[in-house]
């Protein structure tokens, strides 16, 4: 079993491996069945991604622990050790006030406690929202693959109005057309912004079309959730609309970036990383901004500039708020 | 074993950012996904003789 080929089953491979493994696949059929069996063999790894406990995990527990109380108590030959105080005692007697030593050397154990479980909890807690974001980019794409099939094969572009011209339009077409359902999926877990902009929903298009001018900015920025589109690319004077091709190095959709770093990384994730669709269906966590088979940056044109892409190749992550008015007129 | 796992399956990420993670080279993290699929295989097939 080739170890190329369970890079390309995981979507572990750079885009030019992971290219030619696809360039293969379509002449060997050999080949097709190896990633058929590992496929197969990846399916126990799956069941457990959606293993949760039990739900009635705390009873289970308090049942134990109470059988072996009772078990103790009954069983035991041993006698068991009597408490300093009783609870009685602890709860209306004699209660004695804290002295600095004992607050001292309660501070030191729960702040030792807090050490030790802090690394575990931040990366338990970062794994799972992870892992809902992508499962939100997933149902996306479910949303976007339906639109581009019932739309001569092309993604969601932004009309010319203006105000309704940024890349964030993407999310009240969709939802508005009846592709995506469920608004959730617009806004990644781990975004700070997320709890906020849930409350107020994703805009619709008669809302921002008849917003204010004071409004309007936030309703623009709000209007692609928390995650960036890549809305078209520039060509004969207008803003094209992305014809999908099923490439696996092309970012779709994306957690938006930040103006607050120069390399544009997304704060979604803590500025450790995004998670990035490609037009192939494939989502993965990368920590870099560029793509690395082909080097294309996912937040920046290859000219280097926050703007739609300058070919139809090169895919830019724009998050919502950016007018892009200047390049559809 | 495990962790490659974890980084590759479960977090989506390339054999190389696997490797810079762990801190060991990419042939590592190929050989140790192999032979978790490897390992794998194996326990579906017993499973299916056994059904």
């Amino acid at each position: 079993m080739n170890e190329d080929i369970i890079g390309y089953v995981m979507g572990a491979l750079d885009a030019q491996e992971h290219q030619r493994i696809e360039d293969l696949m379509r002449s060997d059929t050999d080949l097709q069945s190896q990633v058929d069996l590992i496929r197969r063999s990846l399916q126990p790894l799956e069941s457990y991604r959606h293993c949760e406990p039990p739900s009635d995990l705390h009873n289970q527990t308090l049942a134990y622990v109470f059988d072996q109380v009772d078990a103790h108590k009954i069983g035991s030959t041993t006698p068991i050790a009597q408490p300093a105080f009783t609870s009685k005692q602890l709860v209306t007697g004699s209660r004695r006030s804290w002295r600095p030593m004992d607050i001292f050397v309660t501070g030191i154990v729960a702040a030792s406690l807090l050490m030790l479980l802090s690394p575990a909890l931040f990366n338990s807690r970062f794994a799972a929202e992870l892992r809902q974001c992508q499962s939100n980019l997933q149902n996306l794409y479910a949303g976007f693959s339906q639109y581009s099939i019932t739309h001569e094969g092309e993604f969601p572009t932004v009309p010319n109005n203006s105000a309704f011209a940024t890349s964030g339009a993407y999310a009240p077409i969709l939802l508005e057309q009846g592709y995506v359902t469920d608004e959730g999926n617009f806004f990644c877990p781990a975004a700070i912004e997320s709890i906020a902009w849930r409350k107020e929903g994703i805009p619709t298009k008669h809302t921002v079309a008849n917003a204010n001018l004071e409004d309007l900015t936030a309703l623009q920025q709000r209007m692609g959730g928390t995650y960036g589109y890549s809305v078209g690319y520039q060509a004969e004077g207008r803003l094209q609309a992305i014809h999908n091709q099923q490439r696996p190095n092309f970012a779709l959709i994306a957690d938006r970036p930040s103006g607050q770093s120069i390399h544009r990384y997304s704060m979604n994730h803590g500025g450790l990383g995004q998670n990035i669709l490609f037009e192939n269906g494939h989502v993965a966590f990368v920590r870099g901004t560029q793509s690395a088979g082909l080097g294309d940056h996912y937040y920046v044109s290859d000219r280097g500039i926050v703007e739609p892409g300058v070919h139809r190749d090169d895919s830019v992550i724009m998050e919502s708020g950016i007018p892009l008015t200047n390049v559809s007129q | 074993m495990r962790g490659v796992i974890d980084l590759v399956y479960y977090q989506g990420m390339k054999y190389r950012e696997a490797a810079d993670i762990l801190g060991v080279p990419v042939g590592t993290v190929k050989s140790r996904l192999h032979a978790a699929v490897l390992k794998l295989n194996e326990v579906w097939s017993r499973t299916i003789n056994e059904q």
